[in-house]
């Protein structure tokens, strides 16, 4: 019997899924318990393997006939392993979280199926071996993600925001599953395994390497292009880029532990993964500069989006559309292993500041504007210190996590357009966080929920902690993350295509300074213009800002509207002319020519007779005389 | 040699006439629809044993009944040939199966219910007739006998608009079939007497032994140019290829659910399997010589054929796409999308590649399968609220939660969501496309966004948002009881296995398209 132990890393959320949706929809307890055991099987697969424990198994064949091999395997690598414990790990603790935070919610029981739903893609994408895998994957957490965003979809807003996200990842698929196309009609395999990429002619396995491929036919450097671009078009979906970023601030609708782990620590992040994974086939199709720039854009546009926002949860969301902007703009750098370093540590901090929202909202009653809330430090201090850790891990306080991989990021930045705006935005970072924090925390109580804000139970603190030791701890060189993913990187993918500079950066004294000089102007701008926590916001309205530069009026007015107007008019072109006029007016010809045909029909025997005679007349005429 | 297939025509057929003699009708229905699949199932297994024993595809079929049937003079005698391969037993499956749902929908006391079950029955019995005939005659008449059911169960049984429904989907389709009629007889003409045959394989063989002989290939080529527009036209019309698809929409959504299920799901399969079957294969036959003017002719015309094809494909993802979106109700929706869908099998038949011909039977399947449910649930939504206009429908996933559940994971299959059995049909059929045509395969993609909208459109018009104000004389709207529930559990099981486990349909398609493909 081959190992099959780890495969319960997916069927045990998988079968918890299935149970909780055919037999438990009314136990919600049951439920619960169900879905937390299948998240910490998984939890502990993830360890084992990690450890070494376990041995990755065989792949499955999914689809095998001559030309296509599909399988369902497990690349068992650095990557893999450290996502699979980022995954399993944040998620175990927000499904923790979850069941004291969703108590009392008529949905309860399918809450928790539709999370095991979730890790079961999710996970599924993380130890994806080839291309076919990572898109199935890839979209059922686009399901899962649909579900758990309409959650409350008697409400029309919620209902609303999960079309809305399912649409818009749906465009940016659309171009994966291209870029998978292209990949596959040039390499003739969906294959992740690298030495199939960069190794020219293995004709083993029949596959045709790209290096080969651009060395030989330079006519294709136009299609890799495009190849690797549909490629990134999937990461711009599911990592929220501009201008496919819109469906992430709406997906705020649905359960806040929800936005924990999906659209802020995982989910969000695989596209940034996905980029990692595949990393030198975007560095072979001359894609990166145009990554690093979309990177930026959405890093710039996003920080200055959130330091207008007053929605708890929306701050929130425009912050990690920033910090995927970070990510992607890495990638973008050659630097993949800081951009997985950064993933990392992201995944911590947001998923801590997110279930510190949480916290927040459940003490305020659901209430999500932060200017009505205030005071609140002295009323909930667990929760406010372990947000304070949050805080000052995101915005690169020195000697967090975030101050680390963050650096890591800038360090890579060559060219000083891209340098001065991840350092702008470090600034913008710190400035809307503090700003945050101090008009939630300080100041007095501006409402009647503010003033009686009680903490939150032990279900719902403990996670907090636990979130906020790796958010302090993990940036820390001596602990080896930053490059344990710079050396998978350099180690696995050695081409001097794919890294042309390949040299491991230090903490630099210039780009570090310059960084803890930004987070500081930040602070201090934040405290001198909310420190005594005001009941509106102190700044003026800025109205490009307010309506985040105008993508969602675009959309909403100027697609929406060209859409509905094709589709109208074509729907009645399609009704009167194809429906009516050809096949109707095809059908009264037809009986038209029976009325006329009924004329000669007279029952009178002297027309017969005559238009007999007539006839016969005619048929002797042409014998006769032609 | 074994006969077992025979039964799945015999058994509808008694069932038949056990309920002209008075047994109860959907008793009977439903025990011959079971025993029906179930059968299948069986022979699906002994096919799959059959081939395991035989690696490399033995010449002899484990099903396979061929006797004369009638002499006809001046033309090859007719023969009562059923045999089943890799091509037409996952359409056979996909028949019982959507079967059996559809009449485990329709009420048991509709009026004139025994009229009712006998003419499902027999669309059933017409469907996989079709399917199981390897003789051109046969093969036509069961899909005609299939046809007058059709037209008197949205005549007599239609919830709205249903005689000129009825009117136009039968003058339609039987244009169709006449064009068809056409086509194959001048396809069985154009080789010389003494080899002529009404046998398909056959047909195809001697097609095959003629164009290598270089005196008689210019009489098959002349006959091709004409026969091969007359059979794509044709078939074009049964599986609503654009502009020919007006019938699609109004038909379905005038009919009873049991026979849209039928017909969407089953009988527009037919077409799309003629053209797979007999006339893609005529373009791609081999030739030994590229200097006969005549084949330089007929390899032109094919060609703009093959161009006109694309053009409409593309009108069929793309513009029925947009028609769509605009649709307001559920019913007439769901049979512009079910246009839509053919547009990706025609895709796939035009790359005429292994991939892409693998994708086309999946897909076949699929959509039967996801068309069949959507049809059905979309009956029980009409039936419950009386309503089929989506801006008066609203919330009822609170009061009818397993509806709602069964109605996602039915769009969801329907965009291809993967895990469901839609999904790896279009995969691969977008793979074998990009390999032949990339730039119509850029096009066809878009189908998944466009699919998108219109479905995730429908499901929250009707299901989501706030509980809507009881109407005054509407009764309380239910949810699906136990026994409600077995069709389409049947469906999604279906979906959900050739979804997760392709591979049981593909180790049986792929050699025969492999066939198929080394023939011609």
């Amino acid at each position: 019997m081959t190992n099959a132990i780890p495969w319960f890393l997916l069927i045990a959320p998988l079968l918890s899924a299935v149970t909780i949706f055919s037999s438990l929809l009314r136990a919600a307890k049951p439920a619960a318990l169900l879905s937390i055991a299948a998240c910490a099987v998984s939890f502990g697969i993830a360890v084992a393997i990690k450890m070494g424990a376990l041995l990755p198994p065989v792949p499955m064949t999914w689809i095998e006939i001559p030309g296509l091999l599909v399988q369902i395997g497990w690349q068992n690598d650095e990557l893999s392993q450290l996502m699979l414990l980022v995954v399993t790990g944040v998620g175990l603790l927000v499904h923790i979280y979850s069941f004291a935070y969703m108590e009392g919610d008529k949905g309860y029981a399918r809450f928790f199926g539709e999370l095991s739903l979730f890790m079961f893609s999710m996970l599924g994408i993380v130890i994806a071996n080839n291309f076919i895998q990572m898109f199935i994957f890839w979209e059922l957490v686009g399901l899962s993600s649909y579900l758990l965003i309409g959650f409350w979809f008697e409400k029309d807003s919620a209902a609303a925001a999960a079309k809305k996200a399912f649409l818009v990842n749906r465009i940016g698929d659309f171009g994966f599953l291209l870029g998978i196309i292209t990949f596959w009609t040039l390499t003739g395999t969906v294959a992740f395994n690298p030495e199939a990429w960069s190794l020219p002619g293995n004709d083993s396995q029949a596959v045709v390497s790209l290096v080969t491929i651009l060395d030989q036919k330079p006519e294709l450097t136009t299609l890799i292009y495009l190849m690797g671009l549909g490629l990134f078009c999937g990461c711009m979906g599911k990592s929220a880029m501009v201008p496919l970023h819109v469906w992430l601030p709406d997906a705020m609708e649905g359960p806040t532990p929800v936005s924990a782990l999906i659209h802020a620590a995982t989910m969000v992040a695989a596209g940034v993964y996905m980029i990692c994974r595949v990393y030198p086939i975007l560095a072979l199709s001359g894609i990166l500069d145009f990554i690093a720039n979309i990177g930026m854009l959405t890093l710039l546009i996003a920080a200055v989006v959130a330091v207008q926002q007053t929605d708890i949860k929306r701050i929130l969301a425009y912050s990690t559309l920033s910090q995927l902007g970070y990510m992607v703009m890495a990638v973008g750098f050659q630097a993949p292993g800081a951009a997985m370093f950064h993933l990392t540590t992201h995944a911590c901090f947001k998923a801590l500041l997110f279930l510190g929202a949480g916290s927040v909202i459940h003490a305020m009653h659901h209430e999500q504007n932060i200017f009505k809330m205030g005071g609140l430090r002295k009323k909930i201090p667990l929760t406010h210190w372990t947000f304070v850790i949050g805080t000052l891990a995101l915005t690169g306080c020195p000697g967090l996590a975030g101050f680390f991989s963050k650096d890591e990021i800038l360090v890579t930045a060559s060219h000083p357009l891209h340098f001065a705006v991840a350092l702008l935005t470090a600034g913008l970072t710190s400035f809307y966080m503090f700003r945050l924090y101090f008009v939630t925390f300080w100041g007095e109580p501006h409402s009647e929920e503010a003033s009686h804000a009680h903490e939150s139970p032990a279900a719902m603190f403990v996670p907090l902690i636990l979130l906020a030791i790796p958010s302090v701890l993990l940036g820390f060189p001596q602990l080896g993350l930053g490059h344990a993913f710079f050396h998978f990187f350099h180690e696995t993918f050695p081409n001097s295509i794919t890294f042309p500079d390949a040299h491991e950066h230090g903490l630099n004294i210039i780009v570090a300074g310059s960084s803890v000089i930004m987070f500081a102007i930040g602070l201090v701008g934040a405290y001198m213009l909310y420190g005594n926590s005001p009941k509106k916001d102190t700044l003026p309205n800025v109205a490009l800002v307010q309506n985040k530069f105008y993508f969602d009026a675009f959309y909403d007015n100027v697609v929406l509207t060209l859409q509905q107007l094709m589709a109208r008019m074509l729907a009645t072109v399609d009704y009167w002319i194809l429906g009516t006029f050809m096949v109707r007016g095809t059908a009264t010809i037809g009986s038209l020519g029976g009325e006329l045909l009924r004329l000669f029909q007279t029952g009178n025997m002297q027309t017969y007779a005559f238009l007999f005679s007539l006839g016969a007349a005619l048929i002797f005429y042409y014998t006769l005389f032609s | 040699m074994n006969y077992l297939h025979l039964l799945l025509l015999l058994i509808p057929a008694l069932a038949i006439a056990a309920i002209v003699l008075r047994a109860c009708p959907k008793t009977t229905a439903t025990v011959a629809t079971a025993a029906n699949f179930l059968l299948s199932v069986v022979i699906f297994f002994l096919y799959v044993q059959h081939q395991a024993a035989n690696p490399g595809g033995s010449l002899m079929k484990p099903f396979d009944f061929d006797a004369p049937w009638a002499a006809l003079p001046g033309l090859p005698t007719i023969h009562l040939h059923f045999a089943i391969d890799g091509l037409n037993l996952p359409l056979i499956i996909l028949a019982t199966t959507v079967s059996l749902a559809a009449i485990l929908v329709s009420p048991a006391d509709c009026k004139r219910n025994r009229e009712f079950f006998s003419y499902l029955l027999l669309m059933s019995l017409g469907g996989i007739g079709a399917f199981l005939s390897f003789d051109l005659f046969f093969f036509y008449i069961f899909h005609e006998f299939a046809l007058i059911p059709t037209f008197l169960l949205i005549g007599i049984w239609g919830p709205q608009n249903r005689s000129y429904a009825a009117m136009q989907i039968t003058l339609y389709l039987t244009l169709g079939s006449l064009l068809l009629l056409g086509g194959l007889v001048l396809l069985v003409l154009s080789v010389p007497a003494e080899v002529r045959t009404w046998d398909m394989l056959l047909l195809q063989q001697n097609l095959l032994v003629q164009l290598k002989d270089v005196s008689a290939r210019g009489d098959v080529y002349t006959h091709f140019i004409f026969a091969y527009p007359l059979l794509l036209i044709g078939f074009g019309i049964l599986i609503s290829l654009f502009p020919f698809h007006s019938w699609a929409p109004a038909g379905y959504a005038a009919a009873p659910p049991g026979a849209a299920m039928l017909h969407a799901g089953v009988l527009k399969k037919f077409g799309v399997y003629g053209l797979l079957r007999i006339a893609a294969p005529l373009i791609h036959l081999p030739t030994t010589s590229i200097n006969d003017p005549v084949y330089v002719s007929w390899a032109g015309w094919a060609g703009m054929w093959q161009i006109i094809l694309i053009l409409l494909l593309v009108g069929n993802i793309l513009y029925i796409g947009f028609v769509t979106i605009a649709q307001k109700e559920l019913q007439t929706m769901l049979g512009y999308s079910s246009v839509m869908h053919m547009g990706y099998l025609f895709l796939g038949l035009v790359a005429f590649n292994q991939v892409g011909l693998c994708g086309v039977v999946l897909l076949m399947v699929a959509h039967g399968l996801s068309a069949a449910l959507l049809f059905g649930l979309a009956g029980e939504i009409q039936q419950r609220t009386g309503e089929n206009r989506m801006d008066k429908l609203g919330g009822l996933a609170t009061q009818a939660p397993m509806l709602a559940t069964f109605f996602l994971i039915g769009s969801m299959a329907s965009i291809g969501l993967p895990g469901l059995a839609n999904f790896s049909g279009e995969l691969l059929i977008f793979m074998g496309g990009f390999q032949t045509y990339p730039s119509v395969t850029f096009l066809a993609v878009w189908g998944v966004v466009i699919s998108g909208i219109y479905q995730l459109r429908a499901v929250a018009k009707i299901f989501y948002g706030p509980k809507p104000a009881p109407l005054p004389n509407a009764p309380e709207v239910t949810d699906l009881t136990f026994t409600a529930r077995l069709p389409y559990i049947l469906l999604i099981a279906a979906l959900f296995l050739f979804g997760m486990a392709p591979q049981i349909l593909l180790q049986i398609v792929q050699p025969s398209i492999s066939k198929l493909l080394g023939g011609v």
